[in-house]
């Protein structure tokens, strides 16, 4: 009979979660909405600037350097330092690369945009091949970012980021916890509205997600797209030796099940030489 | 001769139930491995055998063909009714069977030649499995529930509902996969791993979702309702045994199953809950990791062996009866296989060459073996209830044999007496169309009946 109960009950809460009745119906939930949190959100992101530049910039800049390095520049290929020098340093996302390590030097004072969990779409995808039509590129690019994700980072062996986000229903994202509220490092950027990606014949996504690779091969051809992304930013180090480590944990990318759809866990360590 | 004939056919017996047993283990294997992510992502040269990912297709295939081989060959080998459906079942899983092989090395053929495979290929292959699936287990609940309506077993009524929730779970997955297909290219080329996880987009995430959650949430009725179902049916083993033992071994697999699920606690948890499971969750550091990952990664191929061995159990019961403890045997496999390959999470990934291709392959004959087997099982019990009865009438009207078989202590006079009842016994069978009978089934069937009948005498 307890065995009927139990597993009765557990079917029911199965359901439920998947209808949603958990999150809409209040049930004792301590879980935070991100808009109502010290995390800083979409909208409030716009007034935040990293070097002048607002964050969705950033982003848009991000982008647009990550889709166009080529597969032989990857970590997992063997480079020793991945990343982009500009008036922001951009730093590599380690999704699907399990753990990574990178030696680089840099120029000290600059702020560093690190990613722990980034997503975008365009209208040159399979499936949304001219497609002018924000929300639907801005749902694809927001459910690229599903899933529960922890993320944790260290700064010169200090934990500076430490909180897990339940981004299952992507409209109506979740704080499970933060052990640093309103900390200055953690972002949650979007682009408000398409933005440019240029998209080269280095890009490593050609034959698994262009709809017309070719349209791409001899010269750079430009898609209208939406990002979002789990960030991180440090303003500025100080010259001398750094370590930036972050590490992202996702799961329940697909269904209610872990291991399935893009569920991973991933770590990236930079050993940074600031000058 | 008499001792000699025995040793040879048990000979044959532990040949075959050795053979049996190397192409389960070999056909859990390879669904395992043939899905394994982690595995397909160890560079070549990482490896313990340097073996690349091309030729472990090439092996699995190869293996896949031996086992489908074997197993059709095994389910051919059933008595069924004189009935069109299974002449045309059997028909149609043979040459499915032979599609879906032709298609594994049509793959690798493309890959060895152009560098590249056709995804059009690939989702044949899933879509045929699928589709073959909830056919047999569509059929596989009529049968249960047809049977629950002559018997009112509640235990075939809830095996009628796995059937259901498994052929709705191979449904759903055919349309979940069919929509995730959109944002695969049409030829699948060599990316590396991150690239392959790094493509993975959703160009309708709402109907996506849904079919994703309504997948999981089939998958795990299907688990819970199998798992209580061969509780039900292996009750009657704790019996006169250790309870305590035999309870840890019945609730390892659930044990194993439902951690898979703790993402639905999150609609309810709050921070408490979270902290009490990232305590209990293991630490990636610590000797031995990966290899208990993986364990706990293959749940329901755990879950699949456990479910499939009440059928082999309970076939291990049955001594004389050879068809009946063939039909569960089959029908074992079946399960087992079916619950081990029906995971598509990583067939939602372009990879090259295609993960979990061989694995889902798997599902058609799983299917096919769970119907067949029951199917099998159904009849045979049918039948034999039936011409039990029919005996019994024929023996008690005919007062004077009925005579000769109470007062009969002698060996030769009861043998007169059987060799009289198996031609009534063959007369009745040829009046139904049921299963033919072995001499040595209709004997002992006949005894049976003389036995009882002579006890009913002595007493009266």
């Amino acid at each position: 009979m307890r065995l009927l109960l139990g597993w009765l009950s557990l079917s029911i809460m199965l359901i439920l979660s998947t209808l949603g009745f958990g999150s809409s119906s209040g049930v004792n939930n301590s879980a935070v909405n991100v808009a109502n949190n010290s995390v800083v959100n979409v909208a409030n992101n716009s007034a935040v600037n990293v070097a002048n530049n607002p964050l969705e910039k950033v982003l848009d800049e991000f982008m647009n350097w990550a889709i166009n390095v080529p597969t032989e520049q990857l970590p997992t290929e063997g480079n020793q330092c991945l990343m982009r020098s500009g008036s922001v340093i951009l730093l590599w996302s380690a999704f699907g690369e399990k753990t990574v390590t990178q030696t680089c030097d840099i120029s000290s004072g600059r702020p560093i945009l690190f990613p722990f969990y980034t997503g975008w779409c365009d209208n040159g995808n399979n499936g949304l091949y001219g497609v002018q039509d924000y929300k639907k590129i801005s749902d694809c690019a927001l459910d690229s970012d599903k899933g529960l994700v922890t993320m944790q980072a260290w700064l010169d062996g200090k934990e500076i980021i430490n909180n897990k986000v339940n981004n299952k229903d992507v409209n109506n994202m979740q704080l499970v916890y933060d052990q640093y509220p309103g900390n200055k490092y953690y972002k949650v950027i979007k682009t408000p509205s398409f933005f440019n990606l240029s998209v080269s014949n280095k890009t490593q996504f050609a034959s698994t997600m262009y709809e017309k690779p070719e349209e791409f091969q001899s010269s750079p051809y430009t898609y209208k797209a939406v990002a979002h992304c789990f960030c991180g930013v440090v303003t500025a180090l100080t010259p001398g030796n750094h370590e930036l480590r972050y590490k992202t944990i996702i799961e329940g990318t697909a269904g209610e099940s872990k291991g399935s759809g893009w569920d991973q866990e991933y770590d990236i360590t930079y050993k940074l030489n600031a000058k | 001769m008499d001792t000699a004939n025995k040793q040879y056919t048990n000979l044959k017996s532990t040949r075959f139930y050795g053979l049996l047993f190397l192409v389960c283990v070999s056909a859990i294997l390879v669904i395992i491995l043939a899905s394994s992510f982690e595995l397909f992502c160890i560079p070549k040269y990482n490896r313990v055998i340097g073996i690349s990912n091309e030729e472990l297709f090439l092996i699995y295939s190869v293996i896949f063909t031996i086992v489908n081989l074997f197993l059709l060959k095994l389910s051919s080998s059933l008595k069924f009714p004189r009935s069109k459906i299974r002449k045309i079942t059997l028909a149609a899983i043979l040459i499915i069977q032979l599609i879906v092989m032709s298609m594994l090395f049509l793959i690798y053929g493309q890959i060895k030649i152009s560098y590249l495979y056709y995804s059009s290929v690939f989702y044949s292959i899933i879509y045929l499995s699928l589709a073959s699936s909830a056919a047999f287990l569509a059929i596989a609940a009529i049968q249960f529930l047809r049977w629950f309506i002559r018997g009112k077993n509640y235990l075939v009524l809830t095996y009628a509902f796995v059937m259901l929730v498994l052929c709705a779970n191979s449904v759903i997955g055919f349309v979940y996969l069919s929509e995730v297909s959109v944002s695969h290219s049409n030829t699948i080329k060599y990316t590396p791993c991150s690239i392959m996880m790094g493509s993975l987009t959703n160009p309708n995430p709402e109907r996506i979702n849904i079919l994703a959650n309504l997948y999981d949430i089939t998958s795990f009725f299907s688990f819970v309702l199998a798992w209580l179902v061969t509780i039900l049916m292996l009750k009657s083993y704790t019996k006169h045994r250790n309870k305590l033992l035999y309870w840890v071994i019945f609730a390892l697999p659930l044990i194993f199953f439902l951690p898979k699920y703790e993402i639905a606690l999150y609609y309810f948890s709050n921070h408490q809950v979270d902290t009490i499971l990232t305590s209990i969750d293991l630490d990636s550091t610590i000797y031995g990791y990966q290899a208990l990952n993986t364990i706990l990664n293959s749940n329901l191929q755990i879950g699949g062996a456990f479910f499939g061995m009440a059928f082999l159990l309970i076939a291990a019961k049955l001594s004389g009866e050879k068809e009946q403890r063939k039909s569960l045997i089959i029908t074992g496999i079946g399960i087992m296989f079916l619950f081990a390959s029906k995971d598509t999470s990583t067939l939602i990934i372009s990879s090259y060459p295609p993960l979990g291709a061989v694995s889902i392959a798997f599902m058609g004959i799983a299917s096919y073996m769970v119907y067949a087997g029951i199917y099998n099982t159904a009849a045979h019990a049918a039948r034999d209830k039936k011409l039990r009865r029919d005996l019994r009438v024929n023996i008690e009207n005919n007062m004077k044999l009925l005579r000769s078989i109470a007062s009969s202590e002698d060996r030769i006079q009861m043998e007169r007496n059987v060799k009289q009842l198996m031609v009534i016994s063959t007369q009745l069978q040829k009046e139904e169309d049921q299963p033919d009978l072995t001499h040595n089934e209709i004997r002992e069937i006949v005894n049976d009946v003389i036995l009882e009948l002579k006890k009913a005498q002595n007493k009266s």
